[in-house]
């Protein structure tokens, strides 16, 4: 609230590299490490000096003096493949905002099994529902690939969209970006093939972390594209006969994305057009 | 208090907004009859109007290039339609009147300059923001994994909570897109359910006959979403 303004020309990447000195001044309090209970409403999620690169979307698309007044508040945090942020129906104490990490909104149904809604990488951030002052949500927030974010208080962001200028004007860009997300994975668990499913599914991930490689075991993909194991096995052995990725245990490598693409269905081509056009103000 | 607020009332998103705020807006409502098939937009059309639905039931479709389409949401006197005109990105669904009925239609640039003040209308949208994005998202899961029947038990519990009579129509279009099934399939999926006792269905007529049943025929989905709006806005009767 009280955050000076005085960097109004200061750019996010600038500010990143502020940042990493800054934290070596204030120093990372390991105490917020384990299980001190210092913060006790906060996850115990391990916090990391920050790389100097700020690559989330949405923080780069800020105004310096709007990134200025959240940088602050900004905690780089490590997240690891499993690690839940949020579990069903827990209240949203902090928003994260994923740099090299992506997360996942996993559903859970009665008979065990789990689906995926919604994926959330470097383009978003998780915990809408803090920020449109809304019940917990219904799904289970995860991380799907290990990696960085950055994290803020919930209230604070809060208060930020209460403002209204570029911080409202982005978030609510984004929430429009999250329902055609979800408008489109609807229709697509409606209508497509498994196989087809796999590759959109797998091409997000490949936008979100910018690698080839993605840590992911059948089982894993099973329980975000909700369909039975053997079906992504099938799926992915064609995939790996025509040569377009390759892989062994919890390791899969695209060797081929434009053959990804061509056999991916029309969703994954909507979804990243849509997403292009999201942050464009 | 002034007794005259009775047919806005209708609408919960309207309802639930303290006075002033509601009465700033009511000048600016106009009362709007939509009839049955009418399209309200479609994909990355700008948005003149927004509409606070009464006694209309409208869906939501996410169409492909193919032509086939999927309702991903519906929306009923609980809400509004057309809430890209305050998130400012490009609207990506098509909205169709399936029950014709009421609305009280407004601006979206009105709709835009409330919004900007904040305050209860803010929030009243906000939140029901976030309730379509969590009903949109119970499609994402129920599509992946439930049974055509038990999905179309929720559409029927959905749409009969919205146009609250038991007897209504759907076309069959409407229907095939609903379930993501071809036309052929839908009198056999239906009969099903009639054979059941649950409903009564003769050429896109439906009567629903045994509520309680279709409840405990329908998948969980429809109760979560239940949930979730009746969190968002309690109940006012």
């Amino acid at each position: 609230m009280n955050t000076p303004e005085t960097n109004n020309d200061i750019t996010p990447r600038d500010a990143g590299l502020r940042y990493r000195g800054a934290d070596t001044a204030v120093g990372v309090r390991p105490a917020a490490q384990g299980s001190s209970g210092m913060h006790r409403a906060r996850k115990p999620i391990k916090p990391i000096p920050f790389s100097g690169l700020l690559t989330n979307k949405l923080l780069t698309a800020l105004p310096g003096e709007d990134f200025a007044r959240l940088l602050p508040h900004l905690e780089p945090v490590s997240l690891s493949c499993g690690e839940d942020l949020y579990g069903f129906g827990e209240e949203v104490c902090d928003v994260y905002f994923p740099e090299t990490a992506v997360i996942s909104h996993l559903h859970g149904l009665e008979d065990g099994s789990t689906v995926e809604a919604a994926m959330v990488g470097q383009e978003g951030l998780t915990g809408l529902s803090a920020i449109f002052a809304s019940p917990a949500p219904v799904h289970w927030t995860q991380t799907l690939i290990t990696g960085t974010a950055l994290r803020m208080s919930a209230e604070v962001l809060r208060r930020e969209f209460e403002r209204g200028r570029a911080v409202q004007r982005i978030l609510l860009g984004y929430a429009s970006a999250r329902l055609a997300q979800l408008s489109q994975r609807a229709v697509c668990n409606g209508r497509h093939t498994v196989g087809e499913r796999l590759c959109s599914w797998l091409l997000m991930i490949h936008d979100r972390i910018g690698g080839d490689e993605l840590p992911l075991t059948h089982e894993q993909i099973a329980r975000h594209l909700g369909t039975r194991r053997a079906g992504i096995t099938d799926a992915a052995t064609t995939l790996r006969e025509r040569q377009v990725l390759n892989g062994g245990r919890g390791q899969i490598r695209i060797l081929d994305r434009q053959a990804l693409e061509t056999s991916a269905c029309e969703c994954y081509r909507t979804l990243s057009k849509q997403s292009l056009t999201t942050l464009q103000p | 208090m002034f007794g005259t607020t009775q047919p806005l009332d209708e609408n919960r998103l309207l309802a639930v907004l303290p006075r002033e705020e509601y009465e700033k807006l009511v000048p600016h409502l106009e009362p709007a009859a939509l009839g049955l098939g009418q399209v309200l937009f479609r994909p990355d059309e700008q948005i003149q109007y927004v509409h606070f639905l009464t006694t209309a039931v409208v869906s939501l479709l996410t169409d492909l290039e193919d032509g086939t389409g999927m309702e991903v949401g519906l929306v009923g006197r609980e809400g509004l339609v057309g809430v890209s005109a305050i998130l400012g990105g490009s609207e990506t669904k098509i909205a169709t009147v399936q029950a014709p009925g009421m609305s009280h239609r407004l601006r979206a640039e009105k709709l835009q300059e409330e919004f900007g003040r904040g305050g209860p209308l803010q929030r009243a949208l906000l939140r029901y923001t976030h309730a379509l994005m969590t009903q949109i998202s119970q499609s994402v899961v129920c599509n992946a994994r439930h049974h055509v029947e038990g999905r179309l038990a929720r559409w029927l519990l959905m749409f009969h909570d919205r146009v609250r009579d038991d007897e209504f129509e759907l076309t069959q279009e409407f229907m095939a897109d609903m379930l993501g099934v071809r036309r052929a399939s839908i009198s056999e999926i239906a009969g099903k359910l009639q054979v059941m006792g649950l409903i009564q269905y003769r050429h896109g007529h439906f009567t629903i006959r045994d509520r309680k049943g279709l409840e405990e025929l329908v998948c969980e989905c429809y109760h979560v979403i239940k949930e979730k709006f009746d969190d968002f806005l309690p109940e006012q009767d």
